[in-house]
């Protein structure tokens, strides 16, 4: 019946667009809304055939996002996508808001070693590990073709540390989706929050560097002045935001769903414009409503209401922006760097928990919560492009293929291994949304 | 053999009757363009192109389109000077009634091309008697331009939020109570002024740029209010309808329709083109059928004012059918009088739009209906509820349709359905209603440019028929039916107030029909409401009670 309704409802858009305004109008509000409309519906549905099948509905939100996308079906066009962008600034503040609720450090102290060592060992281990594969892949790039040797390992470097990047995003929604808790949980929400901040970080210093080698020096001053700026006063401003939050959660007993996605948006929209991380706001202000307020599970639970819509869009436009092209084009060095990674992520996640003496199921599995890669991995990529503006498109193709193939497979493996550590279903919290997710 | 020739027969007077009744119905349908028919090809500059038409038109046969190609390939070369001949007659836009003549009589067809309709710049051809021409329409605008204007928009928006929440708490709407004001605070009028505002270029929270990032949402509301509405007309209620009542709400919404209709046309036809387009119709049509009706919060009124159950029952039941008769109106608006023809892909005449308007209505009321069966947590069904709504005026919105319509019917169709989860639905409407209706007045707000004294001419204009409309019907319909009405329910068939869905009708009519003329009908439905708000409240200020509670679409 599911799959009967996801067809009639592609029938139904494939006829609003045979009858509807003609290419050259281009996109229109209205456009914007039945794309909405349909994605949400759509990819709900996908998702719940996909849980049917015993894969994450997430992966369900995102293949839907692939094949009615401007790159597949076509029936969402690319003006659409992005129009409903907007969900992604909402999305991203949701979930860091999620992360940062679910941040316990009392009970994260017991964690704090094996996440060091994971962010350590792992996170930078691979980020060489990479390096390595984009320099000898280097053959089958063109763009490397006319680099000086300094020059290839610095793009190569560059290029190591974006393709590291993770998704908190994927991680919490899987999290929230499969009602998971434990150590395994634990660990990798640690992990993916914290080396979400050290790439930001690394890609700031070795952009700068690499930039360097190609003889547009770059103001050593500004550049730090500018990570500063988006670091710190993205903690400072999440922060005060979280002291607003707590404020109300504390003295109005109602309304807080709307109040939380009013911030969210806020936070998405105006940090973007200031050059403040949103993802870092959000997190700070749930870190400090977490553990020093009451009322993070009150907090967690209006979020959890008011983001199933905004998740079910988001997921569905990160689909829809997978480059399936570039894919084909940069396809053999793509295969090789993503199984790079989750060999990387793997055998060293593996060693860095057996050094921390981390629970068997971290050792076991940690490998495998750090595979999904989708927002921060894109926006690096844009940032590339905007740094080395000659060849940028280029690599920037590469990181988009990687990121394409992680978002439609490790979601999956990383389901897997929370089924085989037995933490699904061991959060205490209600499952409001549990199915919705 | 001997069947076939009066089988033949009989399909080809059928596709004639077909081409015929297509004909008639496509010129009905296009009516509302403001449309000239095409100078001959001979008249043309040379080097420059005639206007390509319609891809497709209705009510055409094939063979006589083949037959009318060769007439035309025949004249062509003659009638057009050199250099143009191969464009036109590639786009087929050369044809002519003289040129028909030119054509040998096998290649006559068996029915005469209507003439090709050609768009043409409004209000250019006689000069407006009474006002000043419209000033034309606002040069499009794409998206937020700077950093400063979008994080300006966002705090302000942010702001009229909280305002819009505010609004919705309970201590304020105590407060509201206390002061009396509490009827106008829930029919959202001052949303719609605090709109106004926000797009005023010294305050510029709404700039043009920023409405057209949020106009989505507008759609949105349109929908929302149509599906609000759809979903109470279940089959209970319709059959708890008295004769009486039916007859009653015919009379209290035919009248004012009519005298709002007359005069505004009159009016209109002053200031548009006569009668080379009839967008006079179209745009009294509208106006008329936002005067026709009544706000929910007229049986609402009756209550506080201490009116007995049966009462507010019997003008509760004339209010939903006026609704009804309002949608209704807008349905056929909608599909008689498209807009400009190249904003949708297909020409097709105006009742094939009414057929679609329907048939969409029902196609995505059953798709929801199945989709809704599979539904677990509240989380889910309020997705469910806003994509489908989403999904249904954003269809009808692409379409050009009226997403309060197609929405209104999908509405309809789930809540008569047997079975299902109503209450649920009910339930996610309810929790979402007030700040999407908020936000849709907001937004309507910010459309609205009350600068134009001449939209302000039509409200004294649009108001006073309303109320003779309205008096004369209920005074006819008194003595036409056997229905006692007491002073009260008299007062409140008369000093009916104008509720959201009025406005949302102008509203909807603006998003389809970007003509300077409609902001007028704005201004007059908005202002309308306001001034019909206060005369209201005078009314009922007599015998007032206490002052109704607070619902959604008021």
């Amino acid at each position: 019946m599911r799959i009967v309704i996801i067809l009639v409802l592609a029938g139904l858009m494939q006829a609003a667009k045979s009858f509807g305004p003609l290419p050259s109008v281009g996109s229109t509000p209205a456009g914007t809304a039945l794309a909405c409309g349909y994605l949400l519906l759509t990819a709900f549905f996908a998702g719940s055939v996909f849980k049917s099948l015993g894969l994450p509905r997430l992966t369900g939100y995102l293949f839907t996002g692939i094949i009615v996308g401007p790159k597949v079906l076509e029936l969402v066009s690319d003006p659409m996508v992005a129009n409903l962008r907007i969900f992604n600034g909402i999305a991203t503040a949701l979930i860091a808001l999620t992360a940062g609720v679910e941040l316990d450090l009392r009970s994260m102290k017991p964690l704090l070693k094996t996440i060091g060592w994971l962010s350590v060992i792992a996170v930078l281990g691979t980020i060489c590990l990479l390096t390595g594969a984009v320099f000898l892949s280097r053959s089958w790039l063109p763009f490397f073709a006319n680099l000086t040797l300094v020059q290839t390992v610095a793009i190569s470097v560059v290029l190591g540390v974006t393709m590291v990047a993770q998704s908190p995003a994927v991680v919490v929604a899987l999290h929230s989706e499969m009602q998971s808790d434990g150590p395994l949980t634990r660990t990798i929400l640690g992990i993916v929050v914290m080396s979400d901040l050290v790439v930001i970080i690394l890609f700031a210093i070795v952009s700068s560097v690499a930039k360097s080698m190609f003889g547009s020096g770059t103001d050593a001053v500004q550049a730090a002045g500018s990570l500063a700026w988006e670091v710190l006063g993205s903690l400072i401003i999440g922060i005060l935001v979280g002291m607003v939050l707590a404020v109300y959660l504390r003295y109005v007993k109602s309304g807080s769903v709307l109040f939380v996605t009013a911030a969210a948006f806020l936070v998405a929209e105006v940090g973007q414009r200031v050059d403040l991380d949103p993802l870092l706001i959000a997190l700070a202000a749930g870190v400090l409503i977490r553990n020093l307020t009451r009322h993070g599970e009150r907090l967690h639970r209006d979020i959890e209401i008011s983001s199933l819509p905004v998740y079910v869009v988001f997921f569905a436009v990160t689909g829809a922006t997978v480059h399936i092209g570039e894919l084909m084009i940069v396809g053999i060095p793509a295969v090789i760097l993503v199984l790079t990674r989750a060999t990387g992520f793997y055998t060293l996640g593996w060693l860095a928990a057996t050094l921390a003496k981390a629970p068997d199921v971290v050792r076991k599995y940690a490998g495998f919560g750090l595979m999904p890669q989708a927002g921060l991995a894109l926006a690096l990529a844009l940032l590339f492009v905007k740094t080395f503006p000659h060849f940028g498109a280029e690599g920037s193709a590469l990181v988009l293929g990687v990121v394409a193939m992680n978002e439609m497979v490790a979601p999956v493996l990383y389901r897997l291994a929370l089924v085989k550590a037995g933490e699904v279903g061991q959060s205490k919290r209600a499952p409001i949304a549990a199915a919705a997710h | 053999m001997a069947f076939v020739r009066p089988f033949r027969r009989v399909v080809s007077g059928t596709l004639l009757l077909l081409g015929l009744l297509g004909q008639d119905m496509g010129c009905f349908g296009q009516a509302a363009a403001p449309a000239t028919t095409e100078k001959p090809a001979d008249a043309s500059p040379p080097g420059q192109e005639q206007a390509a038409p319609p891809s497709r038109r209705p009510g055409r046969i094939p063979d006589m389109l083949k037959a009318k190609r060769a007439a035309r390939k025949a004249a062509a070369p003659a009638a057009v000077p050199s250099g143009t001949a191969g464009a036109a007659g590639a786009s087929g836009a050369t044809a002519t009634p003289g040129s028909n003549t030119a054509a040998s009589p096998g290649q006559i067809p068996l029915m005469e091309e209507p003439p090709i309709i050609k768009p043409t710049p409004p209000y250019l051809g006689t000069a407006p008697l009474l006002m000043q021409p419209p000033p034309p329409p606002p040069p499009p605008v794409h998206g937020i331009q700077t950093a400063s204007e979008a994080i300006k928009a966002i705090l302000g928006l942010v702001a009229i939020f909280a305002l819009a929440y505010l609004a919705g708490n309970a201590r304020i709407q105590a407060l509201e109570q206390k002061l009396q004001i509490a009827q106008v605070m829930t029919a959202g009028l001052p949303f719609v002024l605090l709109g106004a505002l926000a797009h005023m270029q010294q305050i510029g929270i709404l700039s043009a740029n920023v409405l057209w990032e949020i106009r989505p949402l507008l759609a949105l509301g349109l929908g929302w209010i149509g599906f609000s509405i759809g979903f109470r007309f279940n089959a209970r209620m319709v059959d708890s309808l008295t004769p009486d009542a039916t007859r009653m709400s015919l009379h209290t919404t035919a009248f004012p329709f009519c005298s709002i209709l007359a005069a505004c046309a009159l009016l209109l036809v002053w200031v548009e083109h006569w009668p080379a387009n009839a967008e006079f119709v179209r745009d009294a049509m509208i106006l008329a059928t936002a005067g026709a009706m009544t706000a929910y919060s007229a049986p609402r009124l009756l209550e506080a004012r201490g009116a007995s159950g049966s009462t507010v029952d019997r003008i509760a039941a004339i209010v939903e059918l006026e609704q009804l008769a309002g949608v209704f109106g807008l349905m056929l608006v909608a599909a008689y009088f498209r807009p400009q023809a190249s904003m949708v892909s297909w020409q097709l005449p105006g009742t094939a739009w009414l057929f679609m308007t329907l048939g969409m209505g029902a196609t995505v009321g059953g798709v929801i209906y199945g989709a809704l069966g599979r539904i677990e947590s509240e989380a889910e069904f309020s997705l469910m509820v806003l994509g489908s709504v989403c999904f249904a005026s954003g269809m009808a919105s692409y379409l050009r349709l009226s997403p309060l319509v197609v929405s209104f019917i999908v509405g309809i169709i789930l809540v008569n359905l047997p079975g299902g989860p109503k209450d649920q639905i009910r339930e996610a409407l309810a929790r979402m209603e007030r700040p999407i209706y908020l936000l849709f007045l907001l937004v309507a707000g910010s459309l609205w440019d009350p600068i134009q004294w001449q939209g302000w001419v039509l409200m004294l204009l649009f108001v006073a028929t309303r109320l003779f409309g309205k008096w004369l019907g209920v005074v006819v319909a008194e003595k036409r039916t056997a229905m006692n009405l007491t002073q009260e329910e008299r007062r409140s068939l008369i000093f009916s107030p104008i509720g959201a869905l009025s406005i949302a009708i102008v509203v909807n009519a603006q998003d389809l029909y970007p003509d300077a003329t409609v902001s007028w009908m704005v201004t007059a439905v908005i202002g309308g409401a306001i001034l019909t708000e206060i005369i209201v409240q005078v009314a009922s200020r007599s015998g007032a009670i206490t002052e109704p509670e607070p619902w959604g679409v008021s």
